[in-house]
């Protein structure tokens, strides 16, 4: 019982990771028609920047503010030069992302070197507090509370404001909200720059789990942030939510009972099975084939 | 008018042929034997690739996974059978299955999905590779993150041996896939990348080339893969990294998608520039750091002249 | 004569909205009918019913004496069924002569042949030739699509249809987009091919001069649902036609 109850808590925190990093994805998925392979890149810059942050000033509040702004801007930049240019042409957006991931991630190097990096972590963080014999790690509740707040506050956005009700009619029919006269495209830049705060935020708050970085770490969790999205269903906000616990989940089973390096395949292998059996995802909708 | 430029292009494609197969006999260092090697290594993983990318349209981040299989087949089997040309062999055609069977498996996802759930679906693939390649437990067999030595049969290491090989089964390679492109399949392959709804309502099985595209392209790639082990003669995790998928579509983007010459021309560009930049970076230190220019410069191509190279130029000629 | 075609109770619905409802439709061996109804009403969805884009929410679809809704897009248009799409459908990147090579082969099993040129098939040349001729494209066959004339394009279209030799074909506005003056070389076009080859041809057509011309019968479509069905003459008089269709216009001049 000790062992599933931490297994389980363990499974909620890298749930929780995955989910900040597919939130954004998923989104500009649904909004933009982009799959964007930068995300990973700017995850890994919103650690790093979380972490110089902390090292000047001790101070995890203003860390986490820092890397957050960090990749929103970077998402600005991002969107304003590779996908503005080229809405509509899936190729150009997937190729351009692709380069601007691989660059992002060699010049993440030249400050900070090409190896792991420990990061700082404050003393409040530290440690475990044991409820009857299960070991609840502080860092963790850290993260479930972010990713519950960041889930919370996305879906207040979503169905209350009026932004949000543009982002929804726009995932369903982009062409009408554009006929009825709204600036679409600044909705995209603010979607997207959205996006990549939150995987920023990821990469500080990984910092924070892992208690170390490195430039690499960012394709592994993109990847896992792409399948989390895959199996929610690309565009639905609560399949990907789903679907980050899912994968959480059944990763932090899966890595008591096998070896490291078969987790990552066992989430292929999930990915797999839902592209094979529901491409669509398990809360996607089917798109009408014509 | 068009007559001449093609008996030019004739002149000067059996000048340069005559000229590689000529020079090693004269002038062979090498550090330039080795060089030429890893070109020629890189130009068929990179024809590999335009056959998916550039005529199928197909876009995968995860041709690598085909590099390495062909790598660690022949480096699994060189310490096998000791260098043994008989297990080298059989090694070398398990590896050409295997990446089949690869190209089967993404093949029918790739007839499920669209476009960049597919790049999406290989980079993953190639990455548990990568995993597994390094992983522990596998050691006995891969060798970890340490890598395999290949032991090369000693025939190859005299002179320009290896050259000669190489040389061999890039052109034949060329000229099988030269004869795919152009060929009816060929044809439906560039209909799919051109409308593929139109090319299934006109009767062809959209499915069936998908899969075929992508097992004979995975099955080239895996054939380079085992030319770059006789020449790096070392197998490690890295094979199956991104960089080198990335290269794949670096030097197709540069020398022109959907020309096969093109990438031969993107692999002689890039080699020579990674190994000059590679040189020049341990005395100035902002160029270790070429890799960003690699990627700065792909972003461009892609953006500013997605027709590469030899599109481009194909272009020029056209308007003159 | 049997019917070539036949719908049954055939219904597509798209996200809970029904396209068609239970449509009931046959069609004649050599007929050459047109479908016609407001924007909406379903009629490229029933010709993507028929040639496999779409699949069916209920119903049956049968053609020369078999079942076909259960099958892909591909097999069905190797039953012979052939499809010109409403926007112009081809292959841009490749050249006219490839644009109806590919069909060509396809009719002839030569889609696997990996080893001799594409251009190497002496019958598939000859089809080709003759093909180009027959639609006087014969100046522009090495010529990109892309670079073609919008009405150049809508012609080559209906060719790679017929160069599959379809026994029934089915077309989606053939003449959208063109300009006045081109519209009669189509409509000459399928009565042409229609006459020659005798096969079944299903055209949706919004300009009633060309429908009443060329059509022999003709099914008109409202809200999904057959609304009426006949000659040019009586769907004409027809009193439910008129007022859904042809709006009060006609009403009052009769």
């Amino acid at each position: 019982m000790e062992t599933f109850l931490t297994l389980l808590f363990s499974g909620l925190s890298t749930a929780a990771l995955y989910y900040l990093l597919a939130a954004g994805l998923s989104l500009s998925f649904g909004l933009l028609r982009v799959l964007n392979f930068a995300h990973g890149a700017v995850f890994v810059w919103g650690g790093y920047t979380g972490m110089f942050v902390y090292q000047l000033t001790h101070s995890l509040a203003l860390a986490v503010l820092a890397g957050t702004l960090l990749g929103g801007a970077l998402g600005w930049v991002l969107e304003r030069t590779l996908l503005r240019p080229a809405y509509g042409n899936i190729v150009v957006q997937v190729l351009t992302t692709l380069g601007a991931f691989y660059v992002l991630s060699e010049a993440i190097k030249i400050p900070f070197g090409p190896d792991q990096v420990g990061v700082g972590v404050p003393a409040f963080l530290h440690g475990a507090w044991m409820l009857r014999g299960v070991a609840v790690v502080k860092v963790n509740v850290l993260l479930v509370s972010v990713g519950l707040l960041v889930w919370g506050l996305g879906l207040v956005w979503l169905t209350r404001t009026r932004l949000g009700l543009i982002v929804r009619a726009g995932i369903d029919n982009p062409e009408m909200v554009m006929a009825l006269g709204i600036p679409i495209r600044r909705v995209f830049t603010a979607v997207f720059a959205a996006g990549a705060a939150l995987a920023a935020l990821g990469g500080v708050l990984a910092g924070q789990y892992f208690g170390a970085l490195s430039p690499d770490m960012g394709l592994q969790n993109m990847l896992n942030a792409f399948i989390v999205v895959v199996v929610g269903g690309l565009g639905s906000y609560n399949g990907t939510a789903v679907g980050a616990l899912l994968v959480g989940l059944i990763g932090a089973f899966a890595s008591y009972y096998l070896p490291s390096q078969i987790v990552g395949a066992v989430n292929v292998l999930i990915m797999a099975l839902v592209l094979i059996f529901r491409p669509e995802g398990l809360f996607g909708e089917k798109e009408v084939v014509v | 008018m068009k007559k001449r430029g093609r008996l030019f292009w004739t002149a000067v494609s059996v000048l340069v042929l005559a000229g590689l197969v000529v020079f090693p006999t004269m002038w062979a260092p090498v550090w330039l034997l080795s060089l030429a090697g890893q070109i020629m290594a890189f130009a068929l993983f990179a024809m590999s690739f335009d056959l998916l990318f550039g005529y199928a349209g197909v876009i995968s981040f995860g041709q690598a996974a085909f590099w390495g299989i062909g790598g660690y087949a022949v480096a699994i089997a060189s310490r096998a059978g000791g260098g043994a040309i008989a297990t080298l062999l059989l090694g070398a055609v398990a590896g050409i299955l295997l990446a089949a069977a690869l190209g089967l498996v993404e093949g029918f996802i790739l007839s499920r999905v669209k476009a960049g759930y597919f790049a999406m679906v290989t980079l993953a693939i190639s990455q548990i590779l990568l995993l597994l390649a390094s992983s522990q437990n596998l050691r006995p067999l891969t060798g970890g993150s340490d890598g395999l030595n290949v032991y090369v049969p000693r025939f190859l290491l005299v002179g320009p041996a290896t050259y000669y090989l190489l040389f061999a089964v890039l052109v034949l390679s060329f000229v099988v896939l030269y004869r795919f492109v152009r060929s009816p399949a060929g044809l439906v392959w560039r209909g799919m990348r051109e409308n593929e709804s139109r090319i299934e309502s006109l009767g062809y099985n959209v499915l069936a080339y998908k899969v075929a595209v992508n097992v004979v392209a995975g099955m080239f790639a895996a054939v380079a893969g085992m030319l770059y082990m006789l020449v790096i003669q070392i197998a490690t995790p890295e094979l199956f990294g991104l960089s080198n998928s990335l290269d794949a579509l670096l030097m197709v983007i540069i020398g022109g998608a959907g020309t096969l010459v093109g990438p031969v021309v993107g692999a002689v560009i890039l080699v020579l520039a990674e190994h000059e930049l590679s040189s020049i970076g341990s005395s100035v230190p902002f160029l270790s750091h070429w890799l960003i220019l690699f990627g700065l410069m792909f972003i461009l191509i892609v953006m500013a002249a997605p027709r590469g190279l030899m599109g481009t130029l194909d272009k020029i000629r056209d308007s003159i | 004569m049997a019917a070539t075609l036949e719908l049954m109770e055939v219904s597509v619905t798209f996200g809970g909205v029904a396209a068609l409802s239970r449509v009931d439709l046959a069609i004649e061996e050599g007929e050459l009918l047109a479908l016609i109804g407001p924007n909406g009403s379903g009629k490229t969805t029933l010709l993507n019913a028929v040639s496999g884009q779409v699949r069916l929410a209920a119903g049956q679809i049968w053609y020369a004496g078999r079942r076909i809704d259960h099958l892909p897009a591909y097999q069905r248009s190797r039953l012979g069924i052939g499809r010109a799409f409403q926007q112009v459908n081809l292959f841009p990147g490749l050249s006219v002569a490839e644009n109806l090579r590919l069909p060509v082969a396809a009719r002839l099993g030569l889609g696997w042949r990996v080893w001799r040129e594409a251009g190497g098939y002496p019958e598939v040349n000859r089809a080709v030739d003759d093909l180009l001729r027959e639609f006087g494209l014969q100046d522009k066959a090495g010529v990109a699509v892309g670079s073609l004339a919008h009405g150049e394009k809508r012609v080559l279209d209906v060719a790679v249809a017929l160069a599959l030799r379809p026994r029934l074909l089915l077309l989606d506005e053939p003449t959208a987009g063109m300009a006045v003056e081109e519209v009669p070389r189509i409509a000459e076009l399928i009565r042409h091919v229609h006459e020659k080859t005798g096969i079944t041809v299903v055209v949706i057509e919004h300009r009633i001069d060309v429908v009443k011309a060329l059509a022999e019968r003709i099914v008109v479509l409202y809200d999904g649902r057959v609304l009426a069905a006949g000659t040019p003459a009586s769907i004409m008089a027809d009193k439910k036609v008129q007022e859904v269709y042809l709006g009060g216009l006609y009403a009052q001049r009769d």
